[in-house]
C-alpha cells in the first residue's frame, strides 16, 4: 500500500518539473518576474523541468511498481498541472516560490 | 465541408452525415473487425478480441472521415466501399480457411 | 485544405459536443462520485457506528448455503439463475436474489441467515447505497438501452476529444495558460486547460469504458467467427470450462452446502459468494466465489481474482478450479482486463482513487465549460443558426445547461439527504430514494425552465451549496452521528463524504457570490445583459 508521503512526494516533484517547464516560456516568465527569461535560463528551466518530470516518473515506479507507477505518474502530472494552471494568474510569485518549496519539500521527503 | 447552419434547408445533408457516421461508421468498424480477426497473429478468440478492441477506434476515425468528406454522398460511398472491400476480403479468407 | 479541415472539426466539435454534453457530463460526475462507491455506502448505511459482525465460520457459512438452498428451492424451482451473497462483515443479511427467464426481471430479498426468513424492511436502512451513481454511470437505470446510450455518448466523447485537438491549435504555447476575467476568452482558457491536462486520463478512462462492453457493442467478430455462439466464445478465450447451455431436462440438484467446504478448501480462501446457473435443470453448475483480499497484490494492476470453483449442481462433480490472484487466457485478455483494471482503478488503493476523483471532476468541470462557453458566445451575438428558432431553442439549451449540470450536483446531494430523510420503513425504500433523485433532477429541469437564465443558475447553485453544507446537520439530526465522532473513531469514509460534500458547498458558494457580483457589476454598467453573464 502506497503511503500519503509518497503521493505527496510525487506531487510536489511534478508540481516543481511543470513550474520549471512554465517558468522556461516567455510568456510566463514576464507573467511571474516582468522580463523574458535568457536564452540560457530558459534552457536550463527546461531541463530541469522535463529532469524533474523523469525523477517523478522513475520515483512513482519505485514507490508503486511499474505497473501502476506510470498510471500514478499521469495522474500527478495532471494534479499538479491544475494547481499551476488555476492559480498561476492569480498569485503568480506565489506560484514560483511554492514550486521552491515544492522541490525543497520533495527533497526532504525522498531523503528522509 | 463548410460548416453548416442548423437550419432547416441544411437539415438533410446533416441528418445524411450523421446517418453515415453512426451506421455506416458502425458497418465499417465491424468489417475491419472481421477482417483483421482473420489477421491477427494469435489464437482465435484472442484475434477477435484483439481486432474489436481496434474496433472503437476505426469507429471513430470513420465518424471523423464522415464530418470531414467533401460531401455526404462521397463519405456514404466511402464507408460502404470499404466495407463491402472488407467484407469481401474477410470472406474470401473464410473460404480460403486462413488460420489467423 | 488543412483550413477546411480545422473548419470542419470545430463544426462537429461544437455541434457534436453540444448535443452530447448533459448526458456524457452526467456520466463523468456519476462515475467519479462512483469512485467513492464503497465509503458513500457506507455513509447511506450508516455503517460507521454499527458494531463490526463477527466474520462466520465455516458451519455458519454452510448453514447459510443450506438455508438459501431451501429458500430458492421454494420460490424458483427452475430459473436461469440463483445467487447468494454469503452475510460479511458489513452486511449480516443473506442476500439471495433469482431470475426466472433470462428477459424476466432480478428478484433480490434479504434473509435472516439463521432462521431463513425474510428480513422485515424497517430494521435497516434500505439503499442502493453509493452503486446508485455507479448504474447512472454506464446504464442511467435503463438496462441495456442505458447501456447503449452510454455507448454512443461514449463514442461521441472520443470522437470531441480527437476533433477538439484538431480545433485548438496552441496545445503546447498555451499549455500553462490561464486568463481569468477575461469573459469568453477565460472560458475557452479554462476549457482548453482543463481538457489538455487530463488528456491522458480523459482518452484511457473514456476507451476503456468502451471496451468494458466491446462484445455487446461490437459483437460483429463473435458474430463472425463464432456463429454468435458467445458461451462457446467466451469458454475459448478465457480457457475456462466448457459452455453449459439449458438442456430443458429437469434434475434434481445435490445439496450445495457440503460443496461449498470442497470449494473453499480448493481456494485456500473463505468464500463469499455463490450462484447457480439454470438451477433445476440437467445443465445446473454451482459456481463459488472466493472472498475479495483487498490487501493481496496491490501492486498489481491486474490478476487480482478472488478465485472460484465451479461444480456441476446435479452430480457434485467437481468441474473447474481457478485459484485466487491467478489469470488465465493469453495476451490479448491480459491487455483487456488491464484496460478493465484501469477503468475501475482496480488497484493502487485510496491514493489512487483520489487521483481518479480530482481527474474526473477535472473532466466533468471540462464539459461543463464546454457548455457554459457554447452559450456564453451566443449570448454575445447570436447567429440564426436554427433559422426563426433560434431564440427558443437557445433557450432550451440554457435551461439544460442550469440543469443538467448544477441541477444535476444538487439532485446527487438531494439524493443523500433523501437517505437520511425518507422513513426507514417503507416499501422498495432503495427504489424510492432513486425515484426521488430523478424526481428532484426532473423539478430542477422545470425551475430551469420557468426562471430567467442568470436567476436559475443562482437559484440553484444556492440550494446546492445549502444542501451540500447542511449534509453534516442533516446527519446528526437523523442518526445522531456527525463529522467529528466519524474522525475521532478513525472512521475515513463517514467523514471523507462529508468533507468533500462540505468541500463542493464552499465550491458552489463561491460561484454563486461570483456570479452575484457579476451581475450586480453589469446591472449597475448599464451594459448589455450578454456582457455581464459571461463571468458566470
Amino acid at each position: 500500500m502506497v503511503s500519503g508521503v509518497s503521493i505527496m512526494t510525487g506531487l510536489l516533484l511534478c508540481h516543481a518539473a511543470l513550474t520549471g517547464l512554465c517558468l522556461a516560456m516567455d510568456r510566463h516568465h514576464t507573467q511571474v518576474l516582468g522580463r523574458k527569461p535568457g536564452t540560457r535560463l530558459a534552457r536550463a528551466l527546461r531541463a530541469a523541468g522535463w529532469g524533474l518530470l523523469g525523477l517523478a516518473l522513475w520515483y512513482c515506479g519505485r514507490s508503486w511498481g511499474w505497473a501502476i507507477g506510470p498510471v500514478a505518474w499521469f495522474g500527478l502530472l495532471s494534479a499538479g498541472a491544475l494547481i499551476l494552471v488555476f492559480s498561476l494568474p492569480y498569485a503568480p510569485r506565489a506560484q514560483a516560490r511554492l514550486a521552491l518549496f515544492s522541490l525543497t519539500g520533495a527533497v526532504v521527503l525522498m531523503l528522509s | 465541408m463548410n460548416p453548416p447552419s442548423l437550419a432547416p434547408r441544411a437539415a438533410p445533408a446533416v441528418l445524411s452525415r450523421v446517418l453515415a457516421a453512426i451506421f455506416g461508421g458502425y458497418l465499417m468498424a465491424s468489417m475491419a473487425v472481421v477482417l483483421l480477426s482473420h489477421l491477427l497473429p494469435s489464437s482465435l478468440p484472442e484475434a477477435v478480441l484483439g481486432a474489436t478492441l481496434f474496433g472503437f477506434a476505426f469507429h471513430v476515425a470513420a465518424v471523423i472521415g464522415v464530418f470531414a468528406a467533401a460531401s455526404a454522398r462521397r463519405a456514404w460511398a466511402l464507408l460502404l466501399g470499404s466495407s463491402a472491400l472488407m467484407g469481401a476480403l474477410a470472406g474470401l479468407l473464410e473460404l480460403l480457411g486462413a488460420q489467423p | 485544405m488543412k483550413a477546411g479541415f480545422r473548419q470542419s472539426m470545430a463544426w462537429l466539435h461544437t455541434w457534436g459536443g453540444l448535443w452530447f454534453t448533459w448526458i456524457l457530463f452526467a456520466i463523468f460526475l456519476t462515475g467519479t462520485l462512483g469512485v467513492f462507491d464503497d465509503a458513500i455506502s457506507h455513509w447511506m448505511r450508516d455503517k460507521g457506528r454499527a458494531e463490526a459482525e463477527a466474520p462466520l465460520s465455516a458451519e455458519a457459512r454452510a448453514e447459510a448455503v443450506r438455508t438459501a438452498q431451501a429458500f430458492l428451492a421454494g420460490e424458483a424451482p427452475r430459473a436461469d439463475f440463483w445467487s447468494i451473497g454469503l452475510p460479511a462483515e458489513d452486511d449480516p443479511a443473506l442476500r439471495v436474489s433469482w431470475r426466472e427467464h433470462d428477459d424476466g426481471p432480478v428478484q433480490r430479498r434479504r434473509l435472516d441467515p439463521a432462521s431463513g426468513e425474510v428480513m422485515p424492511a424497517s430494521l435497516t436502512r434500505e439503499t442502493e447505497g453509493g452503486h446508485h451513481f455507479v448504474h447512472m454511470h454506464f446504464e442511467f437505470h435503463a438496462g441495456t438501452a442505458g447501456i447503449w446510450v452510454v455507448g454512443i455518448a461514449t463514442l461521441a466523447m472520443l470522437v470531441a476529444l480527437v476533433s477538439g485537438i484538431v480545433v485548438h491549435k496552441k496545445i503546447f504555447t498555451d499549455f500553462f495558460t490561464f486568463r481569468p476575467g477575461k469573459g469568453q476568452r477565460s472560458w475557452l482558457d479554462g476549457h482548453n486547460a482543463l481538457g489538455v491536462l487530463t488528456l491522458p486520463f480523459l482518452f484511457m478512462i473514456t476507451y476503456t469504458g468502451l471496451t468494458i462492453f466491446w462484445a455487446t457493442y461490437m459483437p460483429a467478430g463473435i458474430v463472425a467467427r463464432y456463429d454468435g455462439s458467445r458461451e462457446a466464445f467466451f469458454s475459448a478465450l478465457t480457457e475456462g470450462p466448457a459452455p453449459r447451455p439449458e438442456q430443458h431436462v429437469a434434475a434434481d440438484m445435490v445439496p450445495m452446502a457440503p460443496l461449498l467446504a470442497v470449494a473453499e478448501q480448493a481456494l485456500a480462501r473463505e468464500a463469499a459468494f455463490v450462484s447457480v446457473s439454470h438451477p433445476g435443470d440437467r445443465s445446473a453448475a454451482m459456481r463459488v466465489f472466493g472472498r475479495f483480499d483487498p490487501d493481496a497484490d496491490s501492486d498489481r494492476l491486474v490478476g487480482r481474482s478472488s478465485g472460484r470453483v465451479q461444480f456441476d449442481a446435479v452430480t457434485g462433480e467437481l468441474l473447474d478450479v481457478q485459484r485466487p490472484n491467478t489469470t488465465r487466457g493469453g495476451q490479448v485478455l491480459a491487455v483487456q482486463r488491464t484496460m478493465n483494471a484501469l477503468h475501475f482503478v482496480r488497484f493502487g488503493g485510496e491514493p489512487m482513487k483520489w487521483l481518479y476523483f480530482i481527474s474526473g471532476m477535472a473532466g466533468s468541470a471540462m464539459l461543463a465549460t464546454g457548455a457554459i462557453l457554447f452559450m456564453v458566445k451566443r449570448r454575445r451575438r447570436s447567429g440564426d443558426e436554427f433559422g426563426s428558432a433560434t431564440p427558443r431553442v437557445l433557450q432550451i439549451i440554457e435551461a439544460l445547461n442550469v440543469a443538467g449540470i448544477v441541477g444535476l450536483g444538487l439532485s446527487c446531494v438531494a439524493y443523500l439527504w433523501i437517505n437520511r430523510l425518507l422513513p426507514l420503513g417503507i416499501e422498495e425504500r432503495a427504489a424510492w430514494e432513486i425515484r426521488l433523485f430523478f424526481a428532484v433532477w426532473l423539478l430542477t429541469l422545470v425551475h430551469a425552465s420557468l426562471r430567467p437564465p442568470m436567476r436559475a443558475w443562482r437559484e440553484q447553485l444556492a440550494a446546492a451549496a445549502l444542501l451540500c453544507l447542511g449534509l453534516p446537520l442533516v446527519n446528526v439530526l437523523s442518526t445522531g452521528d456527525h463529522l467529528f465522532a466519524a474522525l475521532s473513531r478513525g472512521d475515513g469514509e463517514s467523514a471523507g463524504v462529508e468533507l468533500t460534500s462540505l468541500a463542493f458547498g464552499i465550491v458552489f458558494a463561491l460561484a454563486w457570490v461570483r456570479l452575484g457580483a457579476r451581475l450586480r457589476a453589469g446591472a449597475a454598467g448599464r451594459q448589455a445583459p450578454g456582457h455581464a453573464v459571461e463571468g458566470l
